[in-house]
């Protein structure tokens, strides 16, 4: 499909062209491909796990297979699913081109950085045909250390993926310091750019200590130095201080750029700017840097001391003061906005009360007096769920959606996509919710058989993970099809301002014929794209039919 | 940056290297790790300012500089914290191997 | 007037593309601050539970060879950042001798570490506690501790020397090779940063392992 401004990104079909393509929008395909790749596998790991957990006797796993299956499954959900998923895929992108720029800073290196997701995927994978291993996600020493399963080779892989993290956050960086189109200042960026340029800040900054401390279990495990080995003069706590320390900030990696989503979503479909700007631009700051400050609340029970946890208990209150700014300026911009309630608003509304509804229990956590209780109970499995499915990934699905067509040209059906996301979000109620109630009633984690009177809880559990499976599969097909089948969408179908809609879509190889000007704020629903259905009382001139912008401004006029 | 500003910067570096070299042969009691940690800060500081140039360049470039520091400082403050307020322990002074890993040396083969 | 310089398309200069390979630079040098930073945590974390132990240690260590070791790359980082001014003064004959002579001293001190290296396993001290010097030790345990940390922390240095001195090895020869240039300076500015920070990792490994001595 050709247009002034050149042929669509999707032209050239080559397998060469995609294999060594530097385009940021390929990139951004590849990455979502591969890492939908592995949420599927991560999925299928869940899915055994809850069948197994059907009954309290052992069905069709031994303890042992079961502990190598749990920490598969978070190896994968975390490092090859959430960590990367909305900025690679979404961020390399949508980044450049909401930007006004044409290209990432260093375009090999992003090409490089999806070959090491590759590389440090398959490394991480290949320790499952070595029959993987036992320790949790979390590899705490002295069982890491020593452990006889494969443990070197996952430990290498996340590794490596933390270098492919790192060189996609210096990427970002650079890029939002460097190529932002004139004119456009930090307070005229989209603000899923600032969420993005938050991520890349906390990955650039944490990733680094974490890499450090799963090579010193893989040096202890390999060598024998005992560096953690209390009979050598080692601290196994200390193993959890620099664990945590990379691995808190690593949630904010994983919520902040689905608030990102979010506040993208909220804006386009209430038709109408944020509440405040400034608070969510500010915000996310607020949690990039307040994130790194409240590790020690993962270690309440390990032994660290009192003082300790009464300062991390403290300064894990001051995080959720920023994220309740966000959900306040969220659902103040939906007042008095024109809705379009489609399939993305309704994940966006998913993610409201299931992230609202988990960060408070995170609060609850976060209380030393309360997790001694809940430590190691299903009510953590349940709170960190809550925010990493019903936050981070429900978000991933709105995104979907809402850029399915501006990076496929073509629209999904929607009422296909209304009905999945309700059995989405009712799968999801029903696995995690007994969860909550199966923490209270002191069913501990990481087990893989438990007391008769639980069963009914972890039978409605397993229930609802098949729902929610059933949900994400019925996604994917109508996704897969509508990449191929689906109507032609135009270029804004959604008739927002921001600016990755002044493009065409698919967007053209170079994104923009030359250096855009934006004269509008990317939320400006005053000047520009009025509501079609002429309900909202914001006033604005009529627009060309597939709501294109007032034209002139992506031409790259010379106005300054 | 002038050639002289270099010389400058590092014959700077050369006397803070001797002060910390000869405050090593000296007892300065509770004061040897602020004396030597701030004085290697000091250094670094040099290095950074003046041989990396960042005095001349803008603020996202010492932002991101102070930033790393800063949150070390953090990392290390917090994990010695822990470790200094802990009550007293009772923990042996000579090497010696657990059972477990007696077992695991013998399973595994590799000995002490 | 300066001839023109080719640059990236998606750049609106090569001045802004040398701004963007700079910022690049910082920000990867803030990640490796982190990454050799985790180490001088579990050191501040342990030397704080065995103050003593950890001061004889360093009494015992290879003092005056590492302390050689500080002027090396001190004078190793002048001789990278003048070569960096002449490169910018167009003087780039007499920038590539500086990094040739950063070099020189970049495997002067990989020579002496290998020295003590051997030094200290003569008297049988080994990373992990292993070794015979260990068993004469009434605080084993936290010497255990204090030497496998030395030998990963300076012997990750020492990884970053080699990286550092393969690195300025390509750059001297690209820059007399007339492809990095005064217009085009950035592989040397960026092989000059790293090297800075290789040096500045040890002003803080030095008195970690040498100076530290509780007044011995």
């Amino acid at each position: 499909m050709t247009h002034p401004a050149g042929p669509s990104y999707l032209e050239e079909r080559s397998v060469r062209s995609w294999l060594f393509t530097r385009d940021h929008k390929r990139i951004g395909v590849l990455f979502l491909i591969a890492t939908a790749l592995m949420m599927a596998l991560g999925g299928i790991f869940a899915l055994l796990l809850r069948l197994e957990l059907l009954t309290p006797r052992p069905m069709f796993m031994s303890a042992d297979s079961y502990n190598r299956l749990f920490t598969l499954h978070g190896v994968t959900m975390v490092w090859l699913f959430l960590i990367p998923s909305i900025p690679t895929a979404f961020g390399n992108f949508l980044l450049p081109i909401m930007i006004g720029a044409r290209e990432l800073a260093f375009p090999r290196w992003n090409l490089a950085s999806f070959y090491l997701y590759c590389l440090g995927a398959l490394v991480t994978l290949f320790s499952m045909f070595l029959g993987g291993t036992d320790t949790g996600w979390t590899f705490y020493v002295p069982y890491s250390s020593k452990t006889p399963t494969a443990i070197v080779p996952v430990l290498v892989g996340v590794f490596i993926l933390g270098w492919s993290t790192i060189i996609t956050g210096i990427n970002f960086i650079t890029t939002v310091h460097t190529l932002r189109t004139r004119g456009m200042t930090w307070m005229r960026m989209p603000l899923f750019v600032w969420a993005i340029y938050g991520t890349s800040v906390i990955q650039v900054l944490a990733t680094p200590v974490l890499g450090m401390t799963l090579a010193l279990v893989a040096v202890d495990h390999w060598l024998d130095w005992g560096l953690f080995d209390p009979g050598r003069g080692g601290d196994p706590v200390i193993f959890q201080h620099l664990f945590w320390f990379y691995s808190h900030p690593a949630v904010y990696i994983m919520i902040l750029p689905a608030m990102g989503v979010v506040s993208e979503l909220v804006t386009t479909f209430s038709h109408k700017n944020p509440l405040s700007y400034l608070a969510i631009a500010v915000s996310t700051f607020g949690i990039a840097f307040v994130g790194f400050l409240t590790w020690g609340h993962h270690m309440f029970t390990a032994g660290m001391s009192t003082f300790d946890a009464g300062a991390f208990g403290v300064l894990s209150m001051l995080v959720a003061i920023f994220s309740a700014i966000k959900v306040s300026t969220w659902v103040g911009t939906m007042y008095r906005g024109s809705i379009s309630f489609k399939a993305p608003l309704a994940y966006v509304f998913a993610f409201l009360f299931l992230f609202v509804f988990g960060g408070m229990t995170g609060v609850a956590v976060a209380t030393m007096s309360l997790d001694v209780h809940w430590h190691d109970t299903y009510f953590v499995v349940a709170h960190f769920h809550f925010i990493m499915v019903g936050g981070s990934l429900t978000a991933y699905l709105g995104a979907l959606h809402y850029w399915f067509p501006k990076i496929t040209g073509r629209m999904y059906p929607e009422r296909w996509a209304l009905a999945a996301a309700l059995l989405v979000f009712g799968g999801f109620v029903l696995t995690f919710v007994p969860q909550f109630l199966l923490g209270n009633l002191g069913m501990p984690r990481r087990y893989h058989s438990y007391p008769e009177s639980m069963q009914a809880l972890h039978t409605i559990s397993t229930g609802g993970s098949w729902a929610l499976f059933g949900g994400l599969s019925i996604t994917l097909s109508y996704l897969l099809w509508a990449a191929r089948r689906g109507r032609l969408a135009g270029d804004n179908p959604w008739y927002s301002a921001s600016y990755e809609w002044y493009v065409p879509s698919p967007p053209p190889k170079h994104n923009w014929p030359a250096t855009p000007c934006f004269e509008l704020d990317p939320y400006d629903y005053t000047t520009y794209a009025p509501d079609p259905r002429g309900k909202s009382d914001v006033g604005g001139a009529p627009d060309a039919p597939g709501g294109a912008p007032p034209a002139g401004d992506a031409q790259g006029a010379a106005h300054g | 940056m002038t050639f002289g500003k270099y010389l400058g910067t590092y014959i700077g570096l050369l006397l803070l290297t001797g002060l910390t070299f000869g405050l090593s042969f000296v007892s300065v009691g509770g004061w040897e790790w602020p004396l030597a940690l701030g004085i290697a800060l000091v250094k670094a500081g040099l290095v950074a300012a003046f041989f990396m140039h960042l005095v001349e360049m803008s603020a996202a470039h010492r932002l991101a500089g102070a930033a790393a520091a800063v949150l070390l400082a953090i990392l290390i403050l917090l994990a010695v914290a822990d470790v200094a307020t802990r009550p007293e322990e009772e923990l042996g002074p000579a090497i010696h191997t657990a059972p477990f890993e007696r077992d695991h040396a013998a399973r595994t083969g590799r000995g002490e | 007037m300066a001839e023109p310089v080719e640059h990236a398309a998606h750049f609106e200069s090569a001045e802004r593309q040398g701004q963007a390979a700079t910022l690049g630079m910082w920000v990867f040098l803030a990640s490796e601050v982190l990454f050799f930073g985790a180490l001088f945590v579990i050191y501040a974390a342990y030397r704080t539970r065995e103050p003593r132990a950890f001061a004889e240690a360093v009494a015992e260590n290879t003092f005056w060879w590492g302390s050689g070791n500080t002027l090396v790359l001190l004078t190793s980082s002048l001789f990278i950042a003048l070569s960096v001014h002449m490169l910018r003064s167009s003087r780039a004959r007499a920038a590539c001798w500086l990094v040739g002579a950063t070099v020189f001293l970049g495997m002067l001190f990989l020579g002496i570490k290998s020295y003590e290296y051997v030094e200290h396993f003569r008297h049988g001290i080994y990373p992990g506690g292993q070794g015979q010097w260990f068993a004469d030790q009434p605080r084993a345990a936290a010497m255990a501790a204090f030497w496998t940390l030395y030998y990963l922390m300076t012997g990750l240095h020492a990884l970053h020397v080699i990286i550092g001195v393969l690195l300025l090895s390509v750059i001297g020869w690209c820059v007399a090779r007339r492809r990095v240039t005064r217009l085009a300076p950035q592989a040397l500015e960026n092989g000059a940063m790293y090297w800075h920070l290789v040096d500045i990792v040890w002003l803080f490994l030095w008195p970690c392992f040498y100076l530290t001595n509780g007044g011995a």
